[in-house]
């Protein structure tokens, strides 16, 4: 069970301290970017903070909407079958993740 | 950052969008290129890259990595590049043109131009795990520190974020993937009110996700790197708090710093997971940008539960 996916999103509170299960913090429009803690010592107190500082935004992850297809083979035979064009995006080190 | 872009975005819906590793489709070992020749996807990128090479060849780079942004035909055909195509202004342009290239070539070869269907919204995670196994990511990010507050901004905290290849280095963050098998996943269970976590998972939690690639790939750390990680836990009901500290040193390269973590057990199982990993980090590798930012500097890194095989 993917514990931080779409399909997921509960807020926890764990003995005074929330720890918040979801995939990614909230996004600029409701909260604004997020602030970093004080001291860069990560404690109960702070960790949730440092979570939504070091975990990517809403908007940081806008670019999952594109459909992407996870290897050329696939594109390539999806686009054959559709009779459409290829976008690649190819790097040293797989693009999604993988570096 | 070219896919935070809005109108690429749009623009992307006209494509079949697809990513791959470039070594696996035109290795810069001629022997390999050789053999990738004869796949299927392989022929089609190197039969792509050909008419490149003649068509726009300022957008092929040869010799060299291929790695870039590139809009091919069904069949190979050439309809726009950018090598290293990194800022989103000219990748904007060169899929537009690209567009209008294939309006044009769908008409003379008759190809269907059906809608591409979207997929669910992903995280991409490029790994699997048996059942019974587990799946951590791990996401790195700058810190900012009285040496440098900036650090650690988001793409459009920074001005020209997008619009400037470089400035990507003042707003990145990346993931990274593990996959556990059942038997790692279960030395990871609390087994008792206070403990360690095994050495042995730790370490390969350590040299996998305790990795500097904020800016970019790196080679991570061996075993012997890891000069020393400790992660103790607690449970408390169904709460478990865990408290560490690690160091990896790879003669120039470096990574140290505490954790804190917190998780949730279910019925006995750890079902949530997620350290918060700060320190200094220092030195480069090859291709994760830091020549000119050797540090040391704060680095954060939060590795998540996020599948738990269940």
């Amino acid at each position: 069970m993917k514990v931080t996916g779409l399909t997921c999103a509960a807020l926890a509170v764990l003995g005074g301290s929330t720890y918040v299960a979801t995939r990614t913090p909230e996004s600029p429009a409701q909260a604004g970017p997020p602030v970093a803690p004080r001291s860069l010592t990560p404690t109960g107190e702070n960790f949730v903070q440092w979570r939504n500082f070091i975990l990517p935004d809403s908007r940081e992850t806008s670019w999952q909407t594109i459909s992407w297809r996870s290897s050329a083979e696939e594109g390539f035979r999806t686009a054959q079958e559709l009779g459409r064009p290829v976008l690649l995006w190819t790097m040293n080190g797989h693009p999604l993740g993988c570096t | 950052m070219v896919w935070s872009d809005p109108n690429i975005q749009a623009l992307a819906k006209e494509f079949v969008p697809a990513a791959e590793e470039v070594e696996s489709l035109c290795s810069e070992n001629q022997q390999r290129r050789q053999q990738q020749a004869s796949t299927f996807a392989g022929g089609l990128f190197q039969k792509f890259g050909e008419a490149t090479r003649l068509a726009d060849p300022q957008n092929w780079h040869e010799p060299g990595t291929k790695q870039g942004i590139y809009a091919i035909g069904p069949q190979g055909e050439y309809l726009g590049a950018r090598f290293a195509g990194g800022e989103a202004a000219s990748v904007r342009q060169m899929m537009t043109l690209a567009l209008q290239r294939w309006n044009n070539l769908r008409l003379e070869k008759r190809y269907a131009n059906k809608p591409v269907p979207e997929l669910p919204e992903s995280d991409h995670c490029p790994v699997q795990c048996e059942p019974g196994g587990a799946i951590l990511r791990a996401t790195s990010r700058d810190l900012p520190s009285s040496a440098d507050p900036t650090r650690g901004r988001r793409f459009y905290q920074v001005e020209n974020g997008l619009s400037m290849w470089i400035n990507f280095t003042k707003w990145a963050w990346n993931t990274e993937w593990l996959e556990l098998s059942p038997a790692e996943a279960r030395t990871l269970q609390p087994t008792a009110d206070r403990g360690e976590v095994p050495v042995a998972i730790a370490r390969r939690i350590a040299t996998r996700l305790l990795i500097d690639n904020v800016r970019g790939q790196t080679q991570g750390w061996q075993n012997d790197h890891v000069r020393s990680i400790s992660v103790r836990y607690s449970r408390a009901g169904e709460k478990v708090t865990y408290l560490g500290d690690f160091s990896m040193n790879a003669g120039g390269r470096s990574f140290s710093g505490q954790i804190y973590g917190e998780g949730k057990v279910d019925s006995g199982a750890l079902v949530e997971m997620s350290w918060v990993c700060i320190g200094p980090r220092a030195g480069r590798d090859v291709f994760n940008q830091r020549e000119q930012d050797p540090g040391p500097i704060p680095m954060g890194v939060v590795i998540d539960l996020y599948d738990n095989g269940r």
